[in-house]
């Protein structure tokens, strides 16, 4: 077992801050699972109930934010510590804009005019997929301090931007040769970028998490003119 | 930055009779930096300190061995006088020591008075050594009042200000906050900042946070043994060794 702090109201804390975190990302999971699944089937109660859970995420957040405060005030952290601390305040706003993407994939189900089919949900499918999947990674990451799981969950975000070109093309065409609706259309293509968005989120808080295991700073990393260095010597 | 270091230290060990306290510490302390030594009690790191200028030997049957190198030349050679030795390598103490007697001005100039003399210009050396220690708004109007008329805080840098007075190369300060509060330790740190830029510093700390806040780098021994010495800021985010990782988050086992 790692060594424990000497004052186990710190490490208490700690604990807790993960607990609480691990609590986010169950629900935000949730949300994205919710979204698909409205999506899908057209279930206005869920989409409705999925959207209101975005509340649950926001107090999160804030909460959260507002613990990470009191740690370091009164622990003035350092070193994993510190990084753990400073990942987690970045972990928490990327949960919520993924939260928010899920709430608003719902809107888009429950907003939808009375009579318009769900045509086309299956269009999102792949992109969906692969965004649930970068997710994974980064909330396993964080889970298991899996660094090498973080790095995959950060390659996998090619695929999205992939999937959802491809969808954004399939939906132009498909409008243009009057198959889709433009108004399903554009709403198609909405959710299709939401789903996107969540993937970047995800790929955020798979560099916040190497960041706090490894101290490497890998964001930007190839556009940067001189990258920050953070190697570590595990001896 | 200046990549010749002030200080160089190789395989120095330190002993009390026939208990080592200092294993073969290798280390190169940067001029004008200020360098901070942290570590448990009972780590060496006041014995190190005492050893960089020679006040180790001065405990009956302590002995030094390894070299210490102040700009190239070896402190401990057979030519080296202690004493001058000394100048240049000042010391400030955990509590401030002021001569009780002497006045304010004739604190500041102890360590003239008591190696070699006194020049025509001493209104001038102790208006420039308490400015430095950024005492002298405080007292100039009472330079004849005995030195342990001050609160505790301007005694440290009363004592500070003696210990620039002859114009050492190297300040070594052994706990120099931990008799003062807070107000007082402000002050001090804020000097310690600003001396830096002149001199070359070493400080000893208990308080982590104080090294984080005044050094520009950091050593971590422990058992008498150098674990890691780098940049501060890096220590103190990433060290490289979970001996230094443990201790710094307050893991001690």
């Amino acid at each position: 077992m790692a060594p424990q702090h000497t004052v186990q109201a710190y490490q208490a804390e700690l604990q807790e801050l993960r607990d609480r975190l691990e609590t986010m990302t169950d629900v935000v999971y949730e949300m994205i699972a919710n979204a698909r699944e409205a999506l899908t089937t057209g279930d206005m109660e869920l989409a409705e109930r999925t959207v209101q859970t975005d509340h649950q995420v926001n107090q999160q957040e804030v909460e959260i934010d507002r613990f990470c405060l009191e740690i370091l005030v009164r622990r003035q952290s350092v070193a994993g510590d510190l990084r753990f601390i400073l990942a987690a305040m970045k972990m928490v706003t990327q949960l919520e804009r993924i939260g928010d993407q899920a709430a608003s994939i719902c809107h888009e189900v429950t907003d939808r005019p009375p009579g318009l089919q769900p045509t086309g949900a299956d269009l999102v499918d792949d992109v969906a997929e692969a965004a649930k999947s970068v997710v994974d990674d980064a909330i396993t990451a964080f889970l298991d301090e899996d660094v090498d799981r973080a790095f995959e969950a950060i390659d996998a975000d090619d695929e999205v931007n992939e999937e959802y070109e491809r969808v954004s093309r399939q939906v132009l065409s498909q409008m243009g040769d009057g198959e889709l609706a433009v108004e399903t259309g554009i709403s198609i293509q909405s959710i299709a970028k939401r789903f996107e968005r969540m993937a970047d989120c995800a790929t955020n808080i798979a560099e916040a998490i190497i960041f706090a295991l490894d101290a490497q700073d890998i964001r930007h990393r190839d556009k940067l003119a001189s990258p920050p260095t953070g190697d570590r010597d595990h001896s | 930055m200046s990549s010749t270091p002030k200080l160089s230290i190789s395989e120095m060990d330190a002993s009390y009779g026939d208990h080592q306290v200092l294993h073969s510490i290798d280390m190169q302390i940067p001029a004008q930096q200020v360098t901070a030594l942290i570590g448990p009690s009972g780590c060496g790191k006041s014995t190190y300190l005492r050893c960089l200028n020679r006040m180790h030997e001065l405990t009956t049957s302590a002995t030094v061995n390894g070299t210490v190198e102040l700009d190239g030349a070896d402190i401990y050679h057979d030519d080296i006088d202690p004493v001058l030795l000394r100048r240049r390598i000042g010391m400030v103490f955990q509590k401030p020591a002021p001569f009780p007697t002497w006045s304010i001005a004739d604190n500041v100039l102890a360590g003239m008075k008591l190696t070699g003399g006194v020049p025509d210009n001493a209104d001038e050396i102790v208006e420039k050594a308490l400015k430095g220690a950024a005492l002298w708004d405080e007292v100039k109007d009472k330079l004849d009042k005995p030195g342990t008329s001050l609160s505790g805080g301007q005694q440290q840098r009363l004592c500070i200000a003696r210990a620039i007075t002859v114009e050492p190369d190297v300040l070594l300060m052994d706990e120099p906050c931990s008799a003062i509060d807070p107000v007082a330790t402000a002050r001090v740190e804020n000097l310690i900042h600003e001396l830096g830029e002149n001199y070359t510093i070493v400080v000893v700390t208990h308080n982590m946070q104080q090294a984080a806040r005044i050094s520009d780098k950091t050593a971590f021994l422990m058992m008498g043994e150098l674990v890691e010495f780098d940049d501060t800021s890096k220590l103190f985010s990433n060290p490289a060794k979970q001996q230094t990782e443990d201790y710094i988050t307050g893991k001690f086992g």
